[in-house]
């Protein structure tokens, strides 16, 4: 367990519950570099340098529909968790990743993911044309048509605050859409035709990008523009040269490194074959059910690295975007396709750790919160070293250098939300006359444990009997004391359950 | 998927402190039987009234368990003729185990045992250490083994057996209750390990390497013969019936966690005896030490006890370091640290754990001053008072 994890904003829950994350990584371990001595011509030592990312943002499906690029205005609630990890990571060197859901064909997804990772960089580093290129670019299923329009028009604002548009963003051309282009036109010096062509629409995608990036708390522009009165904030805006390939990146460059797509193959959840509808997955949107589950699949990855990281372009194993991705396979796993494959059950990254391709990008997957670490709920009851519950007891658990501090309730019950899922805590906890709830200091509690915490553990009983105190090398040692102890419970099938399901029970020393 | 959620039950406990004696004054090897040859040095032979001296302070910080090394290097059991030859550039050393063991080693023992029921303390009585296989570097008799053939030639260790730890065991079976557990060897990896793993030739320091499998044999058959002795307790099962069980608990001392499960290099795995102990000194040099970087938890180590854990600051070797999990550990007082590491210690489900000395030892006298600290006093007060 690292003390340097922290979380930046986000509600937690996995992907595909509608939010963003944001995150610090824990502090990578740093050990000394072992070489042999040279003759200073002819040997010399290789030293590789692991890249390894400080912090990650994750911007989960809801911000593309099913099979499109377009960025949808729910990307504007995300603002901030973006805005909080960029701040807090100046001078970091960022990289985006676009991942797509496991249905279709690997060249489809590839572009696909390209397109997503080419809206989110543009947006980003606000460069319209570049949304131009997906308009004008069409893909099968990422059309942007009429209803983006409409989508953007009903969402930027006029000087009163008004959006131009009330109407549906259904594709027809109605004379709402039509007025309301007209207006924007008139208020932007364009010729207000009510034509939305491209010279229109790059405003327009200037107009919405800003809108996307303004805070959702920021101030309304007054009503009389030439009235004194508050100035909004500044949108949020990075430049080409705060991600990894930005040296030297002109407007309307794709620079490798800075984005790129992972396609279909770095999934965090595999359904199994008969979830996905079979094995050809190339039936698109009818399948509803699947679509859904496979959204945490859909989602778009910022990993940012150390100050000062450079890396030299040519030994990126990722290809650039609009690229065929058939330089991903050179740094899959030797098993990748098996891994990324559904099957007979379905599996999570969080939990077996298998289910992406690519080792390149798996190896910044499985130290980031943004991939891999999750978030629970902890409901823990405490007891003293006489099995005896403590109410009230003040406690501070520590999960990954995520402090939280409290009391239990009457009944001793600890319970504390969406702290990260890890597998273990560092909890102390005493009698409440002894120490304070807001007490930082070890010296003010009674007790320390380091409990077990994995929902998923591997060996359940063995998890519950040592958070219970009981350590012995035999197991069946520790169930014979275990029903001892708490006569009653069945201990072979249930050793969690000593103070489940309402009531919490006395343990024999307790009574 | 919404948030996962984990219920569980958080009981407390509390670690017992333990010490490592581990020898009186500086006297490795050589104190148990008074000198090498035995009897040398009897001046040797007050170490049990001393060891009573120190016993009282020790139960006066709350301190439970006491172990000792008994034999530590084997100076003083049989004897080494360096052989020479190469022109004297080669050697090596000719060992020959005594005849018989002298009355003094078990008359000390038998005291030894009743000093630890007088002041209702336990021992963990420690057979031989690691040392019994180095080569020789000091006069004061600290690294005088190369007595490596109870490990390698069968005749030998079955003479070592019968010759020592049978008596020894004879001995302790008046002394049940006194006896935590009865360690068979200390660190038994040092003397299995080939030079490559150390980065460096090892032949100054021991003076010969075994094979793993001959090392497990030694471990098994010397715990065999500790757990063939048996008492009889009431069968808690069938009320007013007596059941046989082990008289002593046994166990292995043993340097690393890992040592408790296969060896990874070795494709074998040693036996730990009743009791699995480990020792804990975090390091930064050596490529077997870091694989003990941080303090596995209990669970991990499936409830063994940590028979040896630094007092002090980076113990005695260099290489050592500060306890990577306890953040700022080089700027806390030697009271605040010994505090820390026995909450880190607690905190990870250990029921005991075994303080190693922070001071050196001492020429004997009258008194064999305690090789632990004030500061470390303080802390262990602090710890078990609070």
């Amino acid at each position: 367990m690292s003390a340097d994890d922290s979380q930046s904003g986000g509600s937690g829950g996995g992907g595909g519950s509608g939010n963003s994350f944001a995150a610090q990584h824990a502090v990578a371990p740093r050990h000394a570099l072992k070489v042999a001595p040279t003759d200073g011509s002819t040997k010399f030592n290789t030293i590789r340098i692991p890249l390894i990312p400080v912090a990650c943002w994750r911007l989960n499906d809801p911000a593309f529909a099913f099979d499109s690029s377009f960025v949808s205005p729910s990307f504007k609630g995300e603002l901030g968790t973006l805005s909080g990890i960029v701040s807090a990571n100046q001078g970091c060197p960022a990289a985006l990743f676009g991942h797509c859901d496991p249905a279709g064909s690997d060249a489809l997804n590839k572009t696909l993911g390209d397109r997503r990772a080419i809206a989110i960089y543009a947006l980003l580093t606000r460069q319209p044309d570049l949304w131009a290129y997906l308009y004008d670019n069409t893909q099968v299923g990422d059309t942007w048509d009429l209803r983006m329009v409409q989508t953007m028009v009903a969402c930027v604002q006029d000087a009163q605050g008004n959006p131009y548009y009330a109407g549906l963003a259904n594709g027809t051309k109605d004379s709402d859409t039509t007025d309301a282009v007209k207006r924007f036109q008139g208020d932007s010096g364009l010729s207000a035709d009510g034509d939305p062509g491209s010279d229109t629409r790059k405003v327009l995608y200037g107009a919405y990008m800003d809108w996307l990036c303004t805070p959702l708390s920021a101030s309304p522009p007054p009503t009389d523009p030439n009235a004194p009165g508050p100035i909004g904030p500044t949108p949020f805006r990075m430049q080409p040269t705060d991600f990894l390939g930005g040296t030297g990146a002109q407007a309307g460059d794709l620079p490798k490194m800075s984005l790129q797509s992972c396609g279909k193959f770095n999934p965090i959840v595999l359904l199994t074959t008969g979830e996905m509808g079979g094995e050809d997955t190339t039936d698109g949107a009818s399948k509803t059910q699947r679509n859904a589950d496979d959204a945490p699949n859909r989602r778009v990855i910022m990993f940012f690295f150390d100050k000062g990281t450079k890396v030299d372009a040519s030994i990126w194993p990722c290809p650039k975007v609009k690229e065929t991705n058939d330089a991903c396979k050179d740094a899959f796993w030797p098993d990748g396709d098996s891994r990324r494959k559904n099957g007979d059950t379905k599996r999570l990254y969080k939990v077996t750790r298998d289910t992406m391709a690519c080792r390149f990008y798996d190896r910044f997957a499985r130290r980031s919160r943004c991939e891999s670490v999750q978030f629970a709920t902890l409901r823990i009851w405490l007891q003293d070293t006489r099995r005896q519950l403590m109410p009230n007891s003040p406690y501070r658990l520590d999960v990954c250098g995520e402090v939280r501090t409290g009391n239990a309730d009457t009944n001793g019950l600890l319970v504390e939300t969406n702290v990260p899922r890890e597998s273990t805590c560092a909890l102390a906890w005493g009698d409440p006359s002894n120490a304070s709830p807001e007490a930082t200091s070890d010296d003010a509690f009674l007790y320390h444990r380091e409990i077990n915490i994995d929902p998923y553990d591997s060996d359940p009983v063995a998890r519950d009997l040592y958070n219970l105190a009981y350590f012995s090398e035999e197991m069946q040692d520790e169930l014979d004391q275990f029903s001892v102890d708490y006569p009653g419970q069945d201990a072979t099938a249930s050793v969690p359950q000593v103070h489940y399901n309402g009531t919490p029970k006395k343990s024999s020393a307790a009574t | 998927m919404g948030n996962d959620e984990f219920q569980g039950t958080a009981t407390a406990h509390r670690l017992e402190v333990g010490f490592n004696y581990p020898w009186p004054w500086d006297k490795y090897g050589i104190y148990l039987g008074s000198g090498s040859p035995p009897g040398a040095d009897p001046s040797l032979s007050k170490w049990v009234d001393t060891l009573k001296a120190n016993l009282v302070t020790l139960q006066q910080l709350g301190i439970t368990v006491v172990r000792i090394f008994l034999m530590g290097n084997l100076a003083n059991w049989g004897t080494v003729q360096k052989r020479e030859w190469n022109n004297g550039k080669d050697w090596w050393w000719d060992f020959t185990p005594p005849s018989q063991l002298d009355s003094l080693f078990k008359d000390q023992l038998d005291a030894m045992f009743a000093a630890f029921a007088a002041s209702q303390m336990k021992v963990i009585p420690s057979l031989v250490d690691f040392g019994a296989a180095c080569d020789v570097r000091n006069p004061d008799g600290r690294g005088m083994g190369v007595r490596c053939e109870i490990w390698k030639r069968f005749p030998t260790q079955k003479q070592f057996f019968d010759m020592v730890l049978e008596p020894f065991l004879d001995i302790s079976m008046k002394h049940i209750d006194s006896i935590f557990a009865w360690e068979l060897m200390n660190e038994p990896i040092w003397v299995t390990l080939p030079p490559s793993m150390f980065g460096k030739p090892l032949n100054s320091f021991v003076d010969r390497f075994l094979p793993a499998s001959d090392m497990e044999t030694f471990l098994k058959e010397g715990l065999q013969r500790i757990q063939a002795r048996v008492t009889t307790v009431p069968d808690p099962a069938n009320p007013g019936t007596q059941k046989q069980t082990h008289a002593f608990k046994s166990t292995v001392g043993h340097r690393f966690a890992w040592n408790l499960d296969q060896l990874p290099l070795f494709g074998t795995t040693w036996p730990s005896g009743d009791i699995r102990q480990f020792h804990y000194y975090p390091s930064t040099e050596q490529f077997l030490d870091r694989m003990d970087d941080t303090l596995p938890n209990s669970r991990q180590t499936r409830g063994a006890i940590l028979g040896e854990f630094a007092a002090g600051p980076p113990v005695a070797a260099k290489h050592h370091k500060f306890w990577p999990e306890i953040p700022g550990e080089s700027g806390l007082s030697t009271s605040d640290r010994m505090l820390r590491r026995l909450e880190l210690i607690e905190r990870k489900g250990y029921g005991l754990a075994l303080i190693w000395p922070d001071l050196d030892g001492s020429a004997p006298g009258a008194t064999d001053p305690l090789k632990l600290s004030a500061g470390a006093q303080d802390g262990v007060k602090r710890y078990l008072h609070k």
